[in-house]
């Protein structure tokens, strides 16, 4: 038997509700509510449950389960200690309007060397204002004198 | 994601619009939930989805205010989470929220296996303008 969807010409007032661009609470919410998703996947794939972590981030176990259910307001500095308890980084990015912006977490050997971020150390560049050892001892003598 | 609705019953629409009106901090908290749920298909956090076993599944949120959802995963669907009913109101309890949920499904169910009646699912926005059928 086929189901109805109903895909609506216009948006009924519930799907206005839903549609409409969410306040910059409801944003922080939902970014917290997604980091708290990636934290229990990585809990969930080491093995590690709430105590352990509360452990790892040295605070007591309220202060986990309060970030899990969301009833916390985040510290930056809370959630790179989550991240550490688990043994991973946190980045962002802010992505102008209009742009879109996309993760790829992967290791270093993943990505062709053609593509990979260059880490070239960097040397000083010669001065041209740097003595030769018997022009600073000439140079001392002058300002002694 | 989709609210249902069968026949002139759309409860959830109607929940859901009058929560905005009447507590919209708890209209906040439950679309964000929702949305973690749909857009992203992140179920991990307890908290907010939870698995009630039996085929329902609860979204919530630190206000009390919930609602109860199922998966349709008939291979005739398209494989939506179908929001049936809300739950965490005054002088109703939890225990008789999840059973007016269970039964809503089954309800579903039932009907679904009938060729004159037909559910009609309501796409919510998010899914509406990139939905792809299976």
């Amino acid at each position: 038997m086929k189901i109805k969807i109903v895909r609506p010409t216009e948006a009924t007032p519930l799907q206005q509700l839903f549609a409409a661009p969410p306040e910059p609470d409801e944003e922080a919410e939902f970014k917290g509510l997604m980091f708290v998703e990636e934290l229990l996947t990585l809990m969930k794939e080491q093995g590690i449950n709430r105590t352990q972590l509360a452990e790892r981030m040295g605070v007591g176990s309220p202060r986990v389960t309060a970030m899990l259910n969301g009833s916390s307001n985040f510290k930056l500095e809370t959630l790179i200690r989550a991240g550490r308890a688990v043994g991973a980084t946190l980045e962002q990015a802010l992505v102008p309007a209009g742009m879109q912006g996309r993760w790829v977490i992967h290791r270093d050997d993943e990505i062709h060397a053609v593509f990979r971020a260059k880490r070239e150390p960097k040397t000083p560049a010669p001065s041209d204002f740097l003595l030769e050892t018997d022009e600073i001892a000439a140079d001392d003598n002058a300002d002694a004198a | 994601m989709v609210s249902l609705r069968i026949g002139d019953d759309d409860r959830i629409s109607r929940f859901l619009t009058e929560l905005e009106n009447q507590n919209r901090p708890a209209f906040k908290q439950l679309k964000t939930a929702m949305r973690i749920v749909s857009e992203d298909r992140h179920y991990q956090n307890e908290y907010k989805f939870k698995n009630l076993s039996g085929g329902l599944y609860e979204i919530k949120t630190n206000l009390g205010v919930r609602v109860y959802a199922f998966l349709d995963d008939h291979e005739n669907s398209l494989q939506q989470l179908v929001i049936a009913s809300s739950g965490g109101g005054k002088g109703k309890s939890q225990s008789s929220d999840i059973a007016e949920a269970r039964a809503i499904r089954l309800r579903y169910l039932q009907l679904r296996e009938k060729q004159h009646v037909v559910p009609t699912l309501n796409l919510l926005p998010d899914e509406n303008k990139d939905r792809k059928a299976n």
